[in-house]
């Protein structure tokens, strides 16, 4: 017998395919990094490998895994349904299938490629803002809107305006209309693409979870809260700034956003500081993502003081942006999200019978630790090589990129494939456990 | 069915996400047995648990037995469970810092 994912959430397996769609898409964006390394190191930005892997990274991985989880962690963060089944499986194909277009359209240079994409991308988009924006609605009008409803809103706001941005990019593309400075205008793009959609949807839930997966209680909220106000704070004056070519508006953005990676850093550290269990792949993403993420603004920031070229210190912060911070948390939370949802789906009915299979028999350990290794190594050397001008280690480091994002497309699958048998034995916790529930007054909570 | 009884069926029921009992973890505050039924109090680690039905639902499944008294579990978060109520034990096993090997 299996069941839906949680109260109100979809059928386990639309989250779960759109997760193992995007984990396969973040091979082939970690791919097409490994061909535009020698270029970035040389310090082109632009150009259709560096198009097709920023588009198949930042929409087929990252848009359609944010889809998916949010499909399941709405209903969850907000007790309210998000869309329906069939309108959750509509979006997600036509994200998934117009990013892998637009992308390969991009790098093509095929224009009927990049409209299909394009159009795909337009109609999924539209659907997933609308029955957000609802679900956020009825979420305010029964009070459970909370902080993180209020960062997915903005978040929300930010995709339909990166969708816009796009659609009128790609249209200018095909059939030139807009008089403006194109490369301001990819750059206010990427910005609230990036650190709106992305960056915004991703540390608003990641900061929700880190105390539950940290199993931590007593730590301090209030900076994880102005964390996320500042965040989004900082997405209009960095778009603003950058769009309009004005350096200081958007350095003044970027210090605002440096503020917040500082103040979730002090709220994950209060949450890791209170953990009462071991350390696992998300909270060490999301420490690595807030990490990467200053770092990509400290390097702009000192650009535009006069250390080094903008234009040049933008190939190793976006590359920090969107690997580190972005690709990494998502990673990260993957070896959580999908081991939680076939379980549920597949062996809730067997919960409270002797020898239930429990989650730690579904999650990949071992590739979760290999993934952290080879992604570590892999940006590092991906960000340094690029600084440096070095093809060499730009284009080790993108395989060794390409190497963790396999870990996690063989976590997922194995994951979904691996069906574990009954527990031979009962657990056994020690500590005379079982004597102790038999006299609760004696048990070692009470004493 | 004795509340001797009860609390070792409980003590079964394991939470899927932390592999540990739900009694070593300290989310059962009362159980109570009479003729008719078992009426257990408990309450979950967080407010929004994603798996609220299903650990619920394990203690029904638990404590049901063909015949047997109704199962009335009440889920409370008053007062709020915090970790000071995991066992030793589970905190050895859930890898919690300062509790030893």
């Amino acid at each position: 017998m299996e069941r839906q994912g949680t109260v109100g959430g979809p059928p386990w397996p639309l989250p779960v395919a759109l997760l193992a769609a995007a984990a396969l898409a973040q091979v082939a964006g970690a791919a097409a990094l490994f061909v535009a390394a020698p270029d970035l190191a040389h310090g082109i930005g632009y150009g259709p490998a560096q198009l097709g892997a920023i588009h198949l990274l930042g929409l087929a991985f990252l848009t359609v895994a944010i889809t998916g989880s949010l499909l399941q962690l709405v209903p969850v963060l907000l007790r309210q349904p998000l869309g329906t089944p069939i309108r959750g499986g509509v979006v997600g194909t036509a994200l998934a299938a117009g990013s892998w277009a637009l992308a390969l359209g991009l790098w093509s240079g095929r224009s009927g490629v990049i409209a299909t994409g394009g159009t795909l991308l337009v109609v999924g988009g539209a659907i997933l803002v609308i029955d957000l924006a609802l679900t956020l609605a009825r979420a305010a009008r029964a009070g459970t809107l909370g902080a993180s409803g209020a960062g997915i809103a903005a978040a929300g706001f930010w995709f339909a305006v990166v969708l816009a941005l796009g659609a009128l990019m790609a249209a200018n593309r095909i059939h030139p209309f807009l008089d403006v400075d194109r490369t301001h205008l990819i750059a206010a793009h990427a910005a609230v693409a990036i650190v709106g959609w992305i960056g915004g949807t991703i540390v608003s839930v990641a900061l929700r979870l880190a105390p539950m997966f940290a199993l931590a209680h007593g730590y301090r909220r209030g900076p994880g809260t102005a964390a996320l106000v500042a965040w989004h704070s900082s997405v209009i004056p960095i778009a603003v700034g950058l769009g309009l070519g004005i350096a200081p508006v958007a350095a003044a953005g970027g210090a605002l956003l440096l503020c917040a990676c500082g103040l979730a850093g002090w709220y994950v550290a209060d949450v890791a500081r209170h953990r009462r269990r071991r350390v696992e792949a998300p909270l060490v993403h999301l420490v690595l993502g807030l990490t990467s993420a200053a770092a990509a603004v400290s390097i702009m920031l000192a650009a535009w003081a006069g250390v080094g070229n903008p234009y040049r210190a933008a190939i190793p912060a976006v590359l920090l942006a969107v690997v580190g911070m972005a690709a990494g948390i998502t990673s990260g939370h993957l070896f959580k999200v999908v081991p939680m949802l076939v379980w549920t789906g597949r062996f809730a009915h067997l919960a409270g019978t002797p020898g239930a299979p429990r989650l730690s028999d579904l999650y990949p350990t071992a590739l979760a630790a290999a993934e952290q290794i080879a992604f570590v190594a892999g940006l590092a050397l991906l960000v340094g090589g690029t600084a440096a001008g070095s093809p060499t280690a730009a284009r080790a480091g993108a395989a060794l990129l390409v190497a963790a994002a396999l870990a996690v497309a063989a976590a997922v699958a194995t994951c979904v494939l691996r069906r574990p048998g009954p527990r031979a034995t009962p657990p056994d916790h020690s500590a005379g456990t079982l004597s102790a529930s038999i006299h609760p007054s004696i048990h070692t909570q009470e004493t | 069915m004795t509340e001797r009884e009860a609390w070792e069926a409980l003590a079964g029921v394991v939470d899927p996400e932390l592999g540990i009992d739900i009694v070593e973890l300290g989310l059962v505050y009362a159980v109570e047995v009479s003729e008719h039924a078992v009426a257990v109090t408990m309450t979950l680690t967080t407010a929004g648990c994603p798996l609220h039905d299903v650990i619920v639902e394990g203690v029904e499944r638990a404590l049901g037995r063909p015949g047997g008294p109704r199962v009335d579990v009440e889920v409370v978060f008053d007062p709020p469970w915090d970790p000071g109520r995991i066992g030793m034990g589970g905190l050895r096993e859930l890898g919690a810092p300062g509790a030893g090997v």
